[in-house]
């Protein structure tokens, strides 16, 4: 209520016929005061509900707390946990990535023999065409050789007649 | 008597910055309308003995249902924004079942006279009288019950450009949402992208279509479309329609008495007030012609409403009070929320013009709870003890006030139907009025 000194205040306007009758002014210091008075108890009333609330608030805070602790507590135990499992996640995805990095070595040390190997089958292959072709031309050779020492042995012996005709030594034989 | 009363309703119209614009061409009509009328600058904390709040206890719903009644907020009941003797828990905003008290134009239905009553205070809901009212919240509230007879709800609607006041009212909501959130108000500034505020800007603040854009693109400047949304355009929006439709009433209605009620000036002089404080250059640059341009602006609503008056009638031009620097304002460059900044404030003396009556000139004495027992006078009704003001001689007829016997009261129901208002317009509503420091923001 804003300050005013009633007790000088004179209601009415300056043009309200009667304004200076006291039983007009007595009136509207009545009602005056009954509103007021009206109006500080609907405000009282007002907060006391507000107060009413808070204290339901307060002590529902309260209770929340009592509730909350123990659940706190479990809280920090389970982050505890939850740290935990993280940093072995952690050094889990760390393990992973060394085992993922020393795989790809061994996958590309395998490339490398695979690659060796198929070159190895392929020396291989052609040293085994080559061996065939060896063994076909020694053969073939062999039998060059063969048949030249045949030759060889038949223009001897043909040689051996001819010089042993030639000495006279053999009447001309049917060489047949 | 034979001419009608049109009494013009301007919140916080302050007779300094009123002078100041009619010096400076800005407010013709003003100054027409002064130099052949009586005026009066009227105080304003007599009237509210005893009360305190917001604004020194010099809050507008209380202030004009005094002024409608003749009577002190303690007979009428309105204090303030909110009716905390409604609810102790959720006191709802002032609707017109809480009015105590007959207001003008129910002691003038009662003596089978006719009133036109267009957006005045804590008039939602709309009820019966002998003519016709459109309530305070027309346009805000998606309550049918904004117009009485509620058969013409929708030629209102149609006046703003919607085909009825269900797509008007749609329109309008989607122009602003606020979200009233723990600690505050978060408003959705969805109306500072559009051409209402462009126009508004462009009107007030006489920004370029360049610094309009800056507006929309700046990060920073949340707060500042914030405070264009509430203090400009919703206002300037609010009085548009209300105008539009009392216009519309003035020009097609009979009555015998007919009210107005604008509420821009208060608006901008809330937000926009740069005289007097120190505010950074920016602001100042922004925004320094908002509140004449205002005044400006209901200049020409006042003259849009005089042509449709003849000689005989009265206009009578009210403020219910004036507006000066807030010099508790907070540093528009701190962090405080924009309910918590308000450049104005209320301040004594309202303003009276009274024109078309026998007196002219300055006159004293006066006090806004004369106005409603005037008005009694001038149509011969007879003067109820209940009533705190008195008609004031030669304003608005010749002679001294009529000798009629007194009555105790006027007979008087107030209207049963509450407002159907959902939680989210009261909601809106009270940030509008949080963000004026009319409300504290829960």
């Amino acid at each position: 209520m804003a300050d005013v000194d009633l007790e000088q205040f004179e209601f009415g306007s300056a043009h309200r016929t009667g304004r200076a009758k006291g039983d007009y002014q007595l009136d509207r210091l009545r009602r005056l005061a009954e509103f007021q008075l009206e109006l500080a108890a609907a405000q009282r009333e007002r907060l006391t509900r507000q107060e009413r609330r808070a204290r339901e608030v307060w002590l529902a805070k309260l209770e929340l707390e009592n509730l909350a602790q123990p659940r706190e507590a479990r809280i920090r135990e389970l982050e505890s946990w939850a740290r935990e499992l993280s940093a072995s996640k952690d050094w889990l995805e760390n393990k992973v990535a060394e085992l993922e990095g020393s795989m790809a070595d061994r996958r590309r040390e395998i490339g490398d023999l695979l690659e060796a190997k198929e070159w190895l089958e392929g020396r291989c292959a052609e040293l085994e065409r080559s061996v065939v072709d060896r063994q076909r031309v020694a053969d073939a050779s062999e039998l060059r050789a063969s048949g030249m020492r045949a030759a060889g042995e038949e223009w001897k012996r043909q040689l051996l007649f001819r010089l042993l005709r030639k000495a006279g030594l053999l009447r001309d034989l049917d060489l047949g | 008597m034979g001419g009608r009363i049109v009494l013009f309703g301007v919140d916080g119209l302050d007779w300094a910055r009123l002078r100041r614009n009619i010096a400076a061409g800005r407010a013709p009509h003003f100054a027409a309308l002064l130099e052949h009328a009586a005026w009066a600058e009227v105080p304003v904390r007599p009237c509210i003995p005893g009360l305190g709040g917001a604004e020194g206890g010099m809050n507008s719903p209380t202030l004009w249902t005094t002024i409608a009644t003749g009577q002190y907020y303690f007979q009428h009941g309105v204090y303030d924004f909110c009716n905390l003797l409604d609810s102790r828990d959720e006191p709802p905003l002032f609707e017109s079942r809480h009015v105590r008290s007959p207001r003008i134009w129910d002691v003038l239905t009662a003596y089978q006279r006719r009133s036109l009553v267009a957006g005045y205070y804590v008039t939602h809901p709309a009820y019966e009288i002998d003519g016709v009212m459109v309530s305070d919240l027309f346009g805000d509230v998606a309550d049918p019950a904004v117009v009485w007879p509620a058969a013409r709800r929708d030629e209102f609607a149609r006046l703003c450009g919607a085909a009825s006041y269900a797509e008007y009212v749609d329109a309008v909501s989607r122009l602003s949402r606020t979200d009233v959130s723990a600690g505050g108000v978060t408003p959705v500034t969805s109306a500072c992208g559009g051409e209402l505020a462009r126009e508004a800007l462009s009107r007030f603040a006489r920004w370029s279509d360049e610094r309009f854009a800056a507006l929309q693109s700046e990060a920073a400047a949340e707060r500042e479309r914030r405070l264009i949304e509430y203090r400009l355009v919703y206002p300037y929006e609010r009085d548009r329609r209300i105008h539009r439709a009392f216009q519309r009433l003035l020009e097609t209605e009979a009555f015998d008495f007919a009210t107005v009620y604008y509420r821009l000036l208060d608006f901008v002089g809330h937000g926009f007030w740069t005289e007097g404080l120190s505010l950074p250059p920016a602001f100042v640059s922004d925004f320094r012609t908002v509140i004449d341009e205002a005044y400006a602006w209901i200049d020409e609503c006042l003259g849009e409403v005089r042509a449709t008056l003849v000689k005989a009638d009265l206009l009578v031009v009210m403020s219910d009070h004036g507006f000066d620097a807030n010099l508790g304002a907070s540093d528009w460059d701190s962090n405080a929320a924009i309910y918590e900044i308000s450049y104005g404030r209320h301040a004594e003396p309202a303003v009276m013009i009274v024109a078309g009556g026998p007196r002219r000139g300055r006159i004293e004495d006066v006090s806004l709870l004369d106005i409603a027992p005037g008005v009694y006078d001038y149509f011969g009704i007879e003067l109820a003890e209940s009533l705190d003001g008195g008609p004031i001689p030669g304003l608005l007829h010749e002679g001294a006030p009529r000798h009629v016997p007194r009555i105790a009261r006027y007979p008087y129901q107030p209207p049963g139907r509450s407002a159907q208002v959902s939680e989210r317009e009261e909601n809106e509503v009270k940030a509008r009025l949080a963000a004026l420091g009319y409300l504290e923001s829960e």
